[in-house]
C-alpha cells in the first residue's frame, strides 16, 4: 500500500478509496430506493443512534454519579417498550472544553448520531455548542443551568432549568426566614454558569431592596480563600450568597467557618443542590439555602415512582440532574417516535426531522412536575427552596 | 482585619517558599527549569492523602513516607528526564520539555491511582487543626508548624549549601560543571542529591498544603508551578534566601492586591510584580548574575 497519501498517478490512494466508496454507495442507494419507489411505502426506524458526553472524570465529574444512574435507567425503561431501541453512546470529555469539542466532532462525523446529551458544564456548551449547531446536530443539555446557552441556536434543547428563573425564590425566603439585609456576594468569574448565577442573584437582590456590601472572585481551581474571606469578615455581613460550582463551594463554605464567621447564612445556587457538595462540605454548610426545579419529596406519582425505583437500583437517593437526565431520556424519545424517521431519510434529514419533533413539544409532565418549554427551548417549573440540615436537603421552611 | 491578612500572606509565603527552594536551586546550579516540580508536590499532597485517609496512618508518618517518595521520584526524574540529555550540548530547551513530558506521565498515573476528582481529608485526620486567637485574627496550629517547618528546611538546605561537602561540590558545579570535574567532584551524583532534595522539599510543600485546605487532587500541581517560577525569578535564581524573600513577597502582593484592589486582580498581581521585577533587576532581589548564594 502506498504510504502516501498520493501516488504515481496523482489521485492519493484514500481519495481513490473515495471514489469508490461514492460509486458504491450510489449503486447501493439505488438498489434500495428502487424498490421503496415501487411500493410507495418507507420503514420507520426501529433503532437510533445517540450520543452522550459528561463530566465523568476531573472536577466536574462530583455531578456525574446520579447522572449517569439518571440516564441508565431511562434508557433500561425506554428500550424494554420494545418500539424504539436507542442506541446510545457514552463518552467523558474529562471536565474540558477541548475533549468535549472533539467528542462531539467524533459523535457527528464518525459516528452519525443523531443527537447529542450533555455536556455538563455551561462553559463547555459554549465552546462545543456552535459546532453541533453548524452541523445542525441537536444537543440536550440535561444539567446546564447556565443563561444563554439556548441562545447558541435552534438546534441547543435542555431539561436543566435556568438559575435565573428560581434564583428570586431564594433571595425571597432569605429575606422572610433568615431576615438577610447585609449581603455579601462571592463568585467564581471564570466560569460562565457562577457568573451567570452572580448576576441573576445581584438583580433578584436588588429587586428586594437588600444592600450588597461588597462582592469577592475567586477562581476555578482555587483553594485559598482567607484572602477574601477575611476581607468579607471585615465587612460583618449576615447572608454571604456564594456562585460558584461545587469544588469552590466546599472550600469557601469550610474555610468561612474555619475564619470565625459562624454566625452567617450562606445562599447559593444549583451547587449547593448536590448531595455530593453537602456531604463534603459537612457541619459548614448546615442551615444553608438554595432553589432546585425538583425535590425528592414532591408528591406528584411520576416522581414518588421515580424516586423509589431510583433508591431500589442504586440505594441511594436521586438528585435534581438525575431528574432532569431522566425527563430529558423519555421527551427524547417522545419525539423520536413523533418525528416520523424513516430508514430512508439520510442522517441529515433525520437530525433535522428530529430537531423539528422536540422544538414541537412545548409541555411535558414528568418527574420535574410541569416543564413548560418556552420559545427560546428553555424549560420552567414551579420548584422550591431547600435547606441544608442534618447533612440532607428539606424543604425551607 | 489587617492582622488576619499578614498571617494569611504568611501562612501562603511558607508554601511558596518552600516550593521555590527546590526549584530555585535546581535552575540556580543547573539552568534548568524543571517542569515536573509541581507533579512531585502533587504526589506529595495524594500520597500522604491516601496515607492518612485510606490506610488511617498519622500525619508524621505519613509526611516521612511521602518526603522518601518523592526524594526517589527526583531521582527517577534526575535518571530519565535530565541524565540522558546532559551529554549532548542542546541548550535549555530539551530538558525542560523533558521534564515537562515526567510531569504529564506523573499526573496521569496519580489520575489512574487516586482518581480524577478532588479529595478531602476526614475530619480527625488533620493534625494541628485547633485554631487560636491572636488579637481579632484566627492561625491554625498547623499553619505555625508549616511556617516553623519551611523555615526550618530552609534554614537545613542553606546549611548544606554553605557548610557541608556536599553544599560544597553544588557550588563548585555552579562556577563551571567541567572544572568542577576535573577537580575531583562527582557530578552525577551531586546532581542526583541535588534533585533528591529538592524534589523531597517539593513533597514536603505538598502534603502540608493537601491537609491545610483539605483538598488534594492530581491538577494540584499546575498553578503552584506557575507561581513558584515567578517566586524564583523575583528571589534571585539560585539563592535560597531569595526563595524565602521572594514566597513571602508574592504572598504579600497577591493578599495586598485582594485587600486594597479587587480580588479579581489577584492573580495578575502576581505576574505584574514579575514583569516589575524584570524590568528592574532582571537577576531578582538577591540574585547576582551567577553564583548559588548560602
Amino acid at each position: 500500500m502506498f504510504r502516501s497519501n498520493t501516488s504515481v498517478l496523482g489521485i492519493g490512494h484514500k481519495s481513490m478509496g473515495h471514489m469508490a466508496g461514492a460509486v458504491l454507495s450510489v449503486c447501493l442507494a439505488g438498489a434500495i430506493t428502487l424498490p421503496a419507489a415501487a411500493q410507495g411505502t418507507s420503514e420507520s426506524i426501529t433503532s437510533a443512534k445517540l450520543g452522550a458526553v459528561y463530566a465523568l472524570s476531573g472536577p466536574f465529574a462530583i455531578y456525574s454519579t446520579t447522572v449517569k444512574n439518571g440516564l441508565d435507567m431511562a434508557l433500561t425503561e425506554v428500550n424494554a417498550k420494545g418500539d424504539l431501541k436507542i442506541d446510545l453512546q457514552l463518552e467523558d470529555d474529562r471536565s474540558s472544553k477541548d475533549d468535549t469539542i472533539n467528542v462531539y466532532q467524533k459523535f457527528i462525523q464518525r459516528d452519525n448520531v443523531l443527537m447529542i446529551f450533555g455536556p455538563m458544564i455551561g462553559g463547555q456548551v459554549f465552546a462545543a455548542g456552535p459546532v453541533a449547531q453548524r452541523a445542525k446536530v441537536p444537543v440536550m443539555l440535561t444539567t446546564v443551568a447556565t443563561p444563554g446557552v439556548t441562545a447558541i441556536g435552534d438546534y441547543i434543547f435542555r431539561t436543566s432549568v435556568e438559575s435565573s428563573t428560581i434564583i428570586p425564590a431564594t433571595v425571597k425566603a432569605a429575606k422572610e426566614q433568615l431576615r438577610s439585609a447585609r449581603v455579601v456576594q462571592i463568585y467564581t468569574n471564570d466560569d460562565q454558569f457562577s457568573v451567570g448565577e452572580f448576576k441573576a442573584y445581584e438583580s433578584a437582590l436588588k429587586a428586594n431592596g437588600i444592600q450588597v456590601l461588597g462582592v469577592e472572585t475567586v477562581r476555578t481551581g482555587d483553594v485559598d480563600f482567607s484572602a477574601q474571606l477575611t476581607k468579607i469578615k471585615s465587612l460583618n455581613p449576615d447572608t454571604l450568597v456564594v456562585s460558584a460550582q461545587g469544588q469552590e463551594v466546599v472550600g469557601i463554605l469550610t474555610q468561612a467557618r474555619k475564619l470565625g464567621m459562624d454566625k452567617v447564612n450562606f445562599i447559593g445556587g444549583n451547587a449547593f443542590n448536590a448531595a455530593g457538595v453537602a456531604k463534603e462540605a459537612g457541619a459548614a454548610m448546615e442551615g444553608a439555602l438554595s432553589a432546585t426545579p425538583w425535590f425528592l419529596s414532591m408528591t406528584h406519582p411520576k416522581n414518588v415512582e421515580f424516586v423509589r425505583k431510583y433508591r431500589e437500583l442504586y440505594k441511594s437517593d436521586p438528585d435534581w440532574l438525575a431528574a432532569q437526565t431522566y425527563d430529558a431520556v423519555y421527551i427524547v424519545k417522545q419525539a423520536l417516535l413523533s418525528a416520523r424517521i424513516t430508514k430512508k431519510d439520510s442522517v441529515a434529514q433525520a437530525r433535522t426531522k428530529l430537531r423539528d419533533s422536540l422544538a414541537a413539544i412545548k409541555s411535558y409532565d414528568g418527574v420535574l412536575g410541569k416543564i413548560e418549554f418556552d420559545d427560546k427551548r428553555d424549560p420552567h417549573v414551579a420548584g422550591a427552596v431547600i435547606m441544608v440540615q442534618g447533612g440532607k436537603h428539606v424543604i425551607a421552611k | 482585619m489587617l492582622s488576619q491578612q499578614i498571617i494569611n500572606a504568611l501562612s501562603q509565603g511558607a508554601f511558596y517558599a518552600l516550593f521555590a527552594a527546590g526549584l530555585t536551586l535546581i535552575f540556580g546550579v543547573l539552568d534548568i527549569l524543571n517542569m515536573a516540580h509541581g507533579a512531585v508536590f502533587m504526589w506529595g499532597a495524594l500520597l500522604s492523602w491516601y496515607l492518612m485517609s485510606v490506610l488511617g496512618v498519622n500525619f508524621g508518618f505519613a509526611l516521612l513516607i511521602s518526603i522518601i517518595f518523592c526524594g526517589l521520584l527526583g531521582l527517577m526524574l534526575e535518571y530519565t528526564a535530565f541524565r540522558p540529555l546532559r551529554g549532548r550540548s542542546t541548550g535549555h530547551l530539551p530538558p525542560l520539555v523533558s521534564s515537562l513530558a515526567v510531569s504529564i506521565v506523573l499526573v496521569h498515573v496519580a489520575e489512574k491511582i487516586f482518581g480524577t476528582r478532588v479529595v478531602r481529608y476526614p475530619d480527625n485526620a488533620v493534625p494541628f487543626a485547633q485554631y487560636v486567637d491572636v488579637g481579632d485574627a484566627q492561625i491554625s496550629l498547623l499553619q505555625v508548624v508549616l511556617m516553623v517547618t519551611a523555615l526550618m528546611l530552609m534554614g537545613a538546605l542553606w546549611y548544606l549549601v554553605a557548610r557541608t561537602k556536599l553544599g560544597r561540590s553544588i557550588r563548585a558545579l555552579q562556577e563551571n560543571p567541567k572544572v568542577a570535574r576535573l577537580m575531583g567532584v562527582d557530578v552525577d551524583r551531586t546532581i542526583a542529591w541535588m534533585f533528591v532534595i529538592a524534589s523531597a522539599m517539593a513533597g514536603v510543600a505538598g502534603a502540608f498544603l493537601g491537609v491545610a485546605y483539605n483538598s488534594a487532587s492530581p491538577y494540584m500541581g499546575h498553578w503552584v508551578d506557575l507561581k513558584g517560577f515567578a517566586v524564583i525569578i523575583l528571589g534571585g535564581m539560585g539563592s535560597i534566601p531569595g526563595a524565602l524573600l521572594g514566597g513571602l513577597l508574592i504572598a504579600f502582593a497577591e493578599i495586598a492586591t485582594v485587600v486594597y484592589l479587587s480580588s479579581d486582580y489577584r492573580d495578575a498581581a502576581v505576574f505584574v510584580v514579575l514583569v516589575g521585577m524584570l524590568l528592574l533587576k532582571p537577576s531578582g532581589l538577591l540574585g547576582s548574575s551567577r553564583e548559588v548564594r548560602a
